[in-house]
């Protein structure tokens, strides 16, 4: 059993499939938030697979500089959307209306 | 690669991976901190064995600073409603998504490079400082650029709770 280029993209796609099911399964948005940082480890992962194994020798690091991208747009995604959504959540309250919520509405 | 460190790279694979899930299916609070953990070290890990050092560092910081806020359990939130019928489409696509990820993965005719990365050190943070401060600037200064915005928009929103909480009712 060896590590080759296929099974790390197996892997990464397996966690970039796993963020974009947290992204769709959870109701509330800054919970859907946590499936950009799975997603992006699953992107950095391919990009640091094909830095490992298929790079050439003009621009051997290439793929860890697209890793460090990716993670850094991950970080500033999450920080902005829980500025963004965390301050709606205070002003107006939660994205989705909980059991206790919708009881009191009903009344 | 021997086998050791293909086993110790699987092994982290997996850990991360039940991270992953724990992220998508658990709810807030403790058991999500956990499962942010686990992908935090399993794919630092991976990273590591993959012979990128600096991206592992990264990636840590970056993975434990998305748990710390993403994790706790608001306040005053209760438990989350289950998902509708649109969300069951959207975990079916996440599950089609993988499948042709995998299939292009195991079909794609790849090249093994001559080089690699990691045959100029473990950490290589002068290739890495000329990749990303000489070659790509423009894309390093629009990253900061959006981690500035962030922290800004963070920073307002920190002021205005802040302030709110010392106001008398």
């Amino acid at each position: 059993m060896t590590v080759t280029l296929v099974g790390i993209l197996f892997v990464s796609a397996a966690l970039v499939a796993t963020g974009v099911l947290a992204a769709a399964w959870r109701r509330d948005p800054l919970a859907a938030l946590a499936g950009v940082p799975v997603a992006a480890a699953g992107a950095a992962l391919a990009s640091v697979g094909v830095a490992r194994f298929g790079s050439s020798l003009r621009e051997p690091a290439s793929g860890q500089e697209a890793a460090v991208f990716v993670l850094l747009a991950a970080l500033g995604i999450v920080v902005l959307g829980v500025a963004v959504g965390g301050t709606r959540r205070d002003l107006v309250g939660p994205a989705v209306p909980t059991p206790a919520a919708r009881g009191r509405r009903r009344r | 690669m021997d086998v050791l460190t293909s086993v110790l790279f699987y092994a982290l694979a997996a850990l991360a991976l039940i991270g992953g899930l724990g992220i998508a299916l658990l709810p807030n609070g403790s058991p999500r901190a956990l499962s942010f953990l686990l992908l935090a070290v399993g794919a630092a890990g991976a990273y590591a064995v993959l012979a990128a050092g600096f991206v592992a560092v990264l990636a840590l910081v970056v993975l434990l600073a998305c748990g710390l806020l993403l994790a706790p359990q608001p306040p005053g939130a209760e438990v989350e409603p289950r998902g509708g019928l649109g969300h069951q489409l959207g975990a079916l696509a996440a599950a089609g998504l993988f499948a042709l990820l995998a299939y292009a993965a195991y079909r794609a005719g790849l090249f093994k490079g001559t080089y690699s990365a990691g045959d100029f050190g473990f950490f290589n943070a002068a290739a890495m400082g000329q990749l990303l401060l000489g070659r790509d600037a423009l894309a390093t200064e629009a990253a900061g650029a959006l981690l500035l915005l962030a922290l800004v928009a963070g920073g307002v929103r920190w002021a205005g709770w802040a302030r709110r909480t010392r106001l008398p009712r």
